[in-house]
């Protein structure tokens, strides 16, 4: 499955990111082209044809040209220092210096205010500071005013523009100035659940919360996204998410005193949503899958996106099919910390020249955790329960295990670990990690997903 | 008639030469390098009559240094020209060579009893554990089901032997140097054996617990191993050196309860500071061993309210420690 990612504002100096790899690639090969061109042996190179200026796009030229002074970079800075710790986009959208830009762009000042500020720069070299009046962390938005710098606002284009249409995204890739990308929108992301326009065109670390515009120029989504190791698949939150944001910031701007608050409740919002959401309607079933005589829970809600694979090598003593699942809802909301989502595999083991003894070794090394997941600077340490319990027609090694956020007050991580414990060559584990939801809405799920289990005989 | 007999001892105690005299008079006996000394010893920082010994009226040992260059070294510490020193705990030291003195009148500890160990010397018993080790080797490589049963059974024997043979060969060597004899069979029979009965010991514990749903116990696993290895340091001590049963008793706790003690706190710790650890000890055997009813669902959920309360208490913990920089 391909890995989504947000621009992380940091990943543009970081070195570390695949965004800052493609940069280095591409630093070398102009070094190697630079070689050649001097070196007396090398043969004369061939003529180089240019393309004919009049094909130049010139809407993307003029489309540039018009909102150019609207748009301004964004930037961190840790403590005093004047190196800048993460940068991004934004863009006027009210009078007055009201401008537009991504929650996590501005996370970390949000979060920390005594250790980071923000300032803007434009692209005439101009600064100040930024201030922000409302974010929106589930559709990854903030508002911000720009301090001395109130130009002309862009327009926002509440509609989604069809598929096809051509769209541009503006920003500050990589540090290395304004710039923009031409591209095709291609409608709202099906079954996401979370908002999403489908943009075709290049989006890369700098350019968050810059702004996605249509032919006339008006702004039809803020840049937000994109799969890194795939070609040109970014996304845009559509602009409608604007506007009860811009209202928000007018009525009641957020104080610095109560930011963690208001992030606190907005991701137990998320969370509420996202158990409403995949939990189901009450006194229904969830919908499951059948494997092995099981039946197990698969695709929750239309946005939990589920793959199937299995093991068809014959020299392996037990076959094992994998189901993956995963609700694609998790909330970026500082460097190292995402959360609020859902993902849950279940292992199908089927032994076929193992007896009893040995499916069980197997069953249980299955069942044991793989990997980390979580920093110490945003979670607690996990408290667990392990027993047998009685499920629909089988019993189980049910373990389950939970988690405080130390910043964000009442959010858990839970992750559950259910093995069956019934037939002897025939078993299954069910591994489930539910992030950053509130205890009692994330305790019902994971009993509705248990008790959801059945075997049928 | 009264007996004195004095012994030179080498670097390990040992006696390397006995010298017995019997007299009515009490007469000393001379030390010294010369032949014409009663105990000759072969030390070039002894003198040629370097001290004389003797039994007063009351039978205590005395010692007189005969004008030596070095005097005499009683209890750590060295006296020139001594006259009629008592030599408490019946050794003294000459030159560089050390004396053990002994009289009629010295009293000897009981006799030790010689159980336990005689039946480790044979062959048999050492047969038999490695036997049980080689069969345990053989059940965990089967247990994983790997594709080629053959070379990885070969490859886990290989690497068993060599691991055993280095343990053994250890204190088989330490006897030698203490004792003087190897006791191959019975080192090796202490190893496999306590090998052996730890993993069956463990594995019958894990079963028990399998089957009758018993809470999982970390500590458990500890401890036994902790037991495993006293047990074998015991018995390995007591058939290496001639400490007291007791004093090797001591030692193969206390080695192993600091070690292993240490090495739990250090675990249990990192573990306890890492947000990410999940005690998930999956040790599963197959369904049809289950003795025990599982808890029904309803049960289990509604215990595990309390998770809530456990978790918030984790986060305060590391919280707090975070604030002191621990």
């Amino acid at each position: 499955m391909p890995r989504l990612s947000l621009f992380d504002p940091s990943a543009a100096r970081g070195g570390r990111s695949a965004v800052a790899d493609v940069a280095f690639v591409l630093a070398l090969a102009l070094g190697a082209t630079s070689a050649v061109a001097q070196s007396p042996a090398a043969p004369p190179a061939e003529r180089t044809v240019l393309p004919d200026a009049a094909s130049v796009s010139e809407r993307a030229r003029d489309t540039l040209d018009r909102v150019r002074p609207s748009i301004v970079q964004i930037q961190g800075f840790f403590g005093a220092n004047t190196a800048q710790a993460f940068h991004g986009t934004g863009f006027a959208v009210a009078r007055g210096g009201i401008a537009l830009t991504n929650f996590h762009v501005v996370a970390e000042h949000v979060l920390y205010p005594d250790k980071y500020r923000l300032e803007y720069r434009t692209p005439g070299g101009a600064t100040g500071k930024v201030t922000v009046l409302a974010v929106d962390v589930r559709h990854d938005l903030a508002v911000v005013r720009t301090e001395g710098f109130a130009p002309e606002p862009l327009a926002l284009n509440t509609a989604v523009p069809p598929k096809g249409e051509r769209a541009y995204s503006i920003g500050f890739p990589l540090d290395v100035g304004l710039t923009i990308t031409e591209g095709v929108s291609n409608g709202r992301v099906a079954d996401a659940f979370d908002a999403r326009i489908h943009y075709s065109g290049a989006l890369n670390g700098g350019m968050s919360g810059g702004p996605a515009l249509d032919q006339r120029g008006n702004v039809i989504g803020i840049n937000v996204a994109g799969y890194r190791f795939e070609q040109l698949v970014s996304f845009l939150v559509p602009a409608e998410h604007a506007l009860p944001l811009l209202e928000r910031a007018r009525l009641a701007p957020l104080s610095a005193a109560d930011a963690t608050r208001e992030v606190t409740a907005q991701l137990r919002a998320h969370g509420r949503a996202l158990m409403d959401a995949v939990g189901g309607a009450p006194g229904t079933g969830f919908p499951v899958q059948t494997v092995a005589g099981y039946d197990l829970p698969g695709r929750l809600a239309p946005f939990v996106d589920c793959s199937a694979s299995g093991d068809p090598a014959p020299d392996q003593p037990a076959r094992t099919e994998t189901i993956q699942c995963g609700a694609k809802a998790g909330v970026y909301v500082q460097q190292g910390l995402t959360t609020g989502d859902l993902t849950f595999t279940h292992y199908v083991l089927t032994g076929r020249t193992l007896d009893a003894w040995r499916f069980a070794r197997r069953l249980g090394k299955m069942a044991e955790a793989t990997g980390s997941f979580g920093h110490r600077r945003f979670l607690g340490p996990f408290a667990c329960r392990d027993r047998a319990v009685k499920l629909s027609g089988f019993d189980a090694q049910l373990l389950l295990c939970v988690r405080a956020h130390r910043r964000f007050e009442g959010l858990y991580d839970f992750t559950a670990r259910i093995v069956s414990l019934h037939r002897p060559t025939i078993g299954f584990v069910s591994h489930v990690d539910l992030y950053g939801v509130e205890f009692d809405g994330g305790m019902a799920f994971m009993r509705r997903f248990t008790e959801a289990i059945r075997w049928r005989s | 008639m009264a007996i004195l007999m004095v012994e030179t001892l080498d670097g390990h105690g040992r006696v390397v030469q006995r010298d017995r005299f019997e007299t009515e008079s009490r007469a000393p006996v001379v030390v010294g390098r010369g032949l014409e000394a009663d105990v000759v010893v072969d030390d070039p920082h002894v003198a040629v009559r370097h001290a004389a010994i003797a039994l007063d009226a009351q039978g205590c040992i005395k010692v007189t240094d005969l004008g030596s260059l070095n005097g005499v070294i009683v209890d750590g510490r060295r006296h020139k020209g001594a006259r009629d020193l008592l030599v408490t705990r019946g050794t003294l030291q000459v030159g560089r060579t050390r004396l053990r003195v002994r009289s009629g009148a010295e009293v000897l500890p009981a006799e030790r009893p010689d159980t336990g160990t005689s039946a480790l010397a044979g062959r048999g018993v050492a047969l038999a554990a490695l036997g049980a080790c080689a069969a345990i080797a053989l059940y965990s490589v089967w247990l994983e089901a790997p594709p080629d049963f053959a070379p990885a059974a070969a490859l886990a024997l290989v690497g068993g032997a060599t691991v055993s043979s280095v343990w053994v060969a250890a204190w088989a060597l330490l006897s030698r140097i203490l004792g003087g004899a190897w006791r191959w069979p019975a080192h090796a029979a202490i190893f496999f054996g306590v090998v052996a009965a730890v993993f069956v010991i463990g594995l019958g514990l894990d079963l028990t617990g399998f089957a009758f749903a018993l809470p999982r116990a970390p500590w458990v696993a500890w401890l036994l191993s902790g037991a495993g290895v006293a047990v074998a340091l015991f018995l390995h001590i007591m058939q290496a050196s001639s400490l007291r049963r007791r004093t090797a008793a001591l030692c193969a706790i206390l080695l192993p309860a600091a070690v292993g003690g240490t090495a739990h706190w250090a675990s249990a710790r990192s573990e306890a500071g890492d947000v990410n650890h999940i005690a998930d000890d999956f040790s599963l055997y197959p369904p049809a061993l289950r003795v025990r009813a599982a808890a029904a669902s309803e049960n289990f959920f509604s215990e595990a309210e309390s998770l809530k309360r456990e978790a918030d208490a984790g986060r305060r913990r590391i919280e707090a420690e975070d604030d002191t920089g621990q």
